[in-house]
């Protein structure tokens, strides 16, 4: 398992090479200013990058225990459905039902509560933005790949 | 659970189905009455065609009765994505949008990202003239194109952005005239009125209406109009087809033309069904023709002309039927700097 | 400019029951979009147009500038009690507001960012009706070549925000003039490290960038640990006024603090192109740089709030001014603005300041009247929104979760920014696990497209000579003082810290 701090620091090199290696390819002028910073900015993530691997393990400040790093995952887990789900469903219908789940399974919220936040966050999406600002709200691809298939079949 | 949403879905598509050929009687007005319509604007909030677009939006409710038109703003890649939106939505006469008709360069040049084809599109009409003008500035100490004409070296122009409509009109003078123009580029409308009064560029290409304040304030004057119908709106404007004289010239010119005469164009998605298509169209003309939405227009220096669906629909048409050297020509000129 | 034009025009505003009400109703609407994510001052603007369709031109305008004027003002709101920033300008704000809510000060952060904001307002609002006589020439002196160089400046301010860590505060700044690459090339128009994601080609979203390396870094945190937001104060409680108090106090005592932040961001607000966001981060930038202790911001100082407060607010008062006697808007909510006053029938341009003198005397007080107003009620609330603070953490996360996530949404209608911000949101979470300092990455992607696009431009007008130009000079001699500041400062022993 590799340490955050280095893993953060390999990331970073790896979007400044990317990036780089894009600019390359440009013509002319598109590639001036990304190249004036992207080359100092990739040497920058290198020292970084070497100076994470060489410290020593009594220099490092933060220690993350098994229990954090499980912590963590499952909160990415839950962020993931949040994001994804929102894309895939839509805000009307997507996001009080996940807030709903969330709140339950991973706080453990008694129901009622669960729901209730849930209708809070279905109020407001429909009161406010939808019908008082008159913003059309995404109503996700599933649902935009359902309505597609009905046009053909109405429409041929 | 992804069973069960299928399930639903197929049960509401089979409702459709059922309900769109069980009634086949031909739409009229009512049609649209409880429904909500899109109007889709390719820009972000604020600016020339959002404000256009939400004044037909308001006044076309006003014409549909019992209907709900919301704007949706669907900005971004120079109202690429707007068209797109528009061209890829569901055929039903619900949505429907604005969008530039510098788009007709990138589709003659075959320019990357665009999923539509103009000549498809439902017409709904268009609702102003989008004049192209040259406007010089005071301060450069030019009185009259003629000055700019005899310069010997690169004569600096306030341009938007590279691949835009406003800067391929630019270049496209370049062009036709025997001027050599420099093309500062990257300046929104009002930055490069700003440039010109600073003096860093001499002047600049764009829609005649927008340079109304900067023209009224005394800072530039319509140099150069490229329009054959121009003569009532700007009177003693000299036409680029007097300074055009060989043949290649003059057929970019007559694209810049055509573009002149199509502007603030709405349109839907194409395979709207022909009876849904006309009570938009009728909408629109009288939205449009709406005496209060005129006055509106005016206070706000928007000028309005209607021009109906048909009329649209056959000028995109011929405007992208070029041969092969006017599109090389187009490339040609877009290309050189 | 005479003094009675001006009384005068207070006294019309005030003795009207009409536009004082109108006042009121924009003041209200305009902390409703301020505090709305993702909504703003644009939207807003665009929306109540409608509603001012034949009004009297002088109460439309009032109308609608009071609540273009508050918006910034609300806007903090969501920044310092649930670390939410609504817009790019108030992302500063976020960096010690929030911090002090978390040592239990929501109250005392709220009253300095109100009457940080209330004294910016007004400070702009005193420097426009200074500065009519002298406008034209200002306005027209700054060209692009001053334009990259202020860029420039606000960039070296990366250097003073990177905590403790330099290589890793450069590397961030860096990666954010980087991301703002992304897009079009202005020079040959060719789409850059974006290939066919047409949603890109315009660059990344600004409003979703901040979100994701701000807002979803906060709440995935307290998703992991399960704190309250104000760690320390257990139960929930109406914060006593006391606190609100001595936030209002803490502006007084900075007062010279916030006359140069005023000053400096009126001047720069004054000057269409630089845009609005640039000039919040430069006041909060110099206000990190001029203090005696830097190396404390970032942990709730109160002071960055104050700073970014004021400047948020100060170049509201600047950017009318372009628009007003040129009719070219000073940022982007003054474009739609402008039209706004074209269908009121006032025409802006150099006529404003001979014929209609009064006209403008009303607008500039109803900046700050509108900020009055807006601080008034915001105060009288303060408590209540304090007590946001203390809400149940569980209840916060998510439903700060989904209006993030809406917020990126809303301004392009684009579903892929969501898509974007799952990853830079995970991005910006291993940033604040690691101390990365975030806030060197909003100041590079918001200078690095108005460095490039200016230093381009400044190139083609006047070639490379125009480092010579005598402006430009003043200010390669800003930046130089900037940085060798710096290194004295570091040389000295004070290590310049700044949390991000």
């Amino acid at each position: 398992m590799v340490e955050g701090r280095i893993l953060i620091a390999g990331v970073m090199l790896l979007i400044f090479a990317t990036m780089v290696g894009f600019a390359a390819t440009y013509p002319g002028e598109a590639r001036l200013l990304p190249l004036v910073i992207g080359i100092p900015g990739l040497v920058l993530c290198i020292i970084q990058f070497v100076i994470e691997l060489r410290m020593k393990p009594a220099d490092v400040e933060k220690v993350f225990t098994p229990e954090d790093r499980m912590a963590e995952l499952k909160m990415f887990g839950w962020f993931s459905v949040f994001v994804f789900g929102i894309i895939l469903f839509g805000f009307p219908y997507a996001a009080p039902i996940i807030v709903a789940l969330y709140l339950h399974f991973s706080w453990g919220e008694k129901w009622y509560v669960s729901l209730g936040a849930a209708a809070f966050a279905w109020a407001v999406l429909h009161g406010i933005f939808d019908y008082v600002l008159g913003l059309p709200l995404f109503e996700g691809l599933v649902n935009q790949w359902i309505e597609g298939l009905v046009n053909q079949w109405i429409y041929g | 659970m992804l069973k069960r949403l299928f399930a639903v879905a197929l049960a509401v598509s089979f409702a459709c189905t059922a309900q769109a050929l069980a009634a086949p009687a031909p739409a009229d007005a009512n049609y649209f009455k409880g429904k909500t319509l899109t109007y889709i604007v390719a820009t972000g909030a604020g600016g020339g065609y959002d404000t256009y677009g939400r004044l037909i939006a308001r006044y076309m409710q006003k014409y549909l009765p019992g209907s709900r038109m919301l704007v949706r703003n669907v900005p971004g890649a120079g109202h690429i994505i707007g068209a797109n939106t528009i061209y890829t939505a569901r055929p039903d006469g619900l949505t429907f949008g604005m969008f530039n008709t510098g788009l007709i360069y990138n589709q003659l040049m075959g320019l990357p990202g665009i999923k539509f084809d103009l000549t498809k599109f439902s017409w709904l009409g268009k609702a102003s003239d989008e004049i192209r003008v040259m406007v010089v500035s005071t301060k450069s100490g030019y009185k009259s194109i003629d000055d700019v004409l005899k310069v010997k070296g690169p004569v600096k122009f306030a341009a938007a952005g590279v691949g835009s409509a406003a800067y391929l009109d630019t270049r496209i003078l370049d062009f036709i005239l025997p001027i050599d123009i420099q093309t500062v580029t990257g300046f929104d409308g009002a930055e490069g009125e700003l440039s010109m009064m600073r003096g860093e560029v001499v002047a600049a290409t764009g829609i005649a209406s927008s340079f109304d304040q900067f023209v009224k304030n005394k800072n530039g004057y319509y140099a150069l109009v490229m329009s054959q119908i121009a003569h009532d709106t700007l009177p003693g404007v000299p036409q680029a087809s007097q300074y055009v004289t060989d043949e290649r010239g003059k057929r970019l010119l007559a694209l810049l033309e055509a573009l002149s005469d199509l502007g603030r164009l709405t349109a839907g998605p194409p395979g709207i069904p022909p009876d849904v298509l006309k009570v938009l169209r009728d909408a629109h003309e009288k939205a449009i023709k709406d005496p209060a939405l005129i006055a509106d227009a005016m206070k706000l220096n928007m000028p309005v002309k209607f021009g109906s669906g048909e009329f649209v629909t056959d000028r995109i048409k011929q405007a992208l039927t070029q041969t092969p050297e006017t599109v090389a020509l187009l490339k040609q000129a877009a290309a050189a700097q | 400019m005479s003094f009675e034009v001006a009384i005068a025009a207070l006294v019309g505003l005030l003795t009207s029951p009409y536009i004082v009400m109108l006042m009121v109703i924009g003041v209200l609407v305009g902390i409703f979009m301020g505090i709305a994510p993702g909504v703003g001052g644009k939207l807003g603007l665009v929306l109540l147009i409608p509603f001012v369709y034949g009004m009297d031109p002088l109460a439309g305008a009032v109308f609608l500038l009071s609540m273009h004027a508050v918006v910034h003002t609300a806007g903090a709101v969501t920044s310092i009690v649930l670390g939410v920033p609504g817009e790019g300008a108030t992302a500063a704000t976020v960096l010690d507001g929030y911090a002090m809510t978390k040592k239990g000060l929501p109250g005392r952060a709220l009253g300095a960012s109100f009457g940080a904001s209330l004294a910016g307002s007004i400070s702009g609002a005193i420097f426009l009706g200074a500065s009519l006589g002298i406008l034209e020439p200002l306005i027209l002196s700054f060209s692009p070549a001053e334009f990259f160089l202020l860029a420039i400046l606000g960039i070296t301010f990366i250097a003073t925000l990177s905590g403790k860590s330099m290589i890793k505060g450069l590397i961030v700044g860096f990666f954010g003039l980087m991301v703002s690459f992304v897009g079009l090339d202005p020079s040959t128009g060719i789409p850059r490290f974006s290939g066919d994601l047409l949603f890109l080609w315009d660059g990344v979203d600004i409003i979703t960038a901040i979100l994701a390396f701000f807002a979803i870094p906060e709440m995935i945190s307290l998703g992991v640990s399960r704190e309250t937001f104000a760690a320390g104060v257990k139960e929930r409680q109406n914060i006593p006024y006391s606190q609100v108090w001595q936030g209002l106090g803490d502006v007084v005592r900075h007062r010279w603090l916030v006359l140069r932040v005023s000053l400096l961001v009126a001047a720069i607000g004054v000057i269409p192109g630089l845009g609005g966001d640039a000039a919040s981060w430069m006041a909060y930038g110099h206000t990190v740089q001029s203090s005696k202790n830097p190396e404390t911001f970032g942990t709730g100082r109160v002071e960055g709030v104050i700073g970014a407060e004021t400047g948020t607010c100060a170049k509201e008062g600047g950017s009318l001014l372009p628009t007003l006697f040129f009719g070219v808007p000073g940022s982007s909510g003054m474009a739609i603005m402008l039209g706004a006053f074209l269908m009121l029938g006032l025409q802006p341009g150099p006529a404003m300041l001979t014929e209609h003198l009064d006209v403008v005397w009303s607008l500039i007080w109803s900046l700050a009247v509108a900020n009055i107003m807006c601080v008034a009620i915001l105060l009288a609330c303060a408590p209540w929104i304090s007590s946001l603070a203390y809400v149940k953490t569980s209840l916060m996360v998510p439903i700060v979760l989904v209006f993030a996530i809406l917020g990126c949404y809303i301004g392009q209608n684009a579903w892929e920014n969501l898509v974007l911000i799952f990853f830079m949101g995970g991005l910006g979470y291993m940033f604040k696990r690691h101390d990365w300092p975030r806030a060197p990455f909003v100041i590079g992607v918001i200078l690095g497209k108005i460095a490039e696009d200016s230093l381009l431009k400044a190139l083609a007008i006047f070639g490379i000579e125009f480092f010579f130009r005598p402006l430009s000079l003043v200010l390669i001699a800003m930046i130089i003082g900037s940085i060798v500041f710096y290194f004295y400062r570091a040389r000295n022993g004070k290590a310049i810290i700044a949390h991000g």
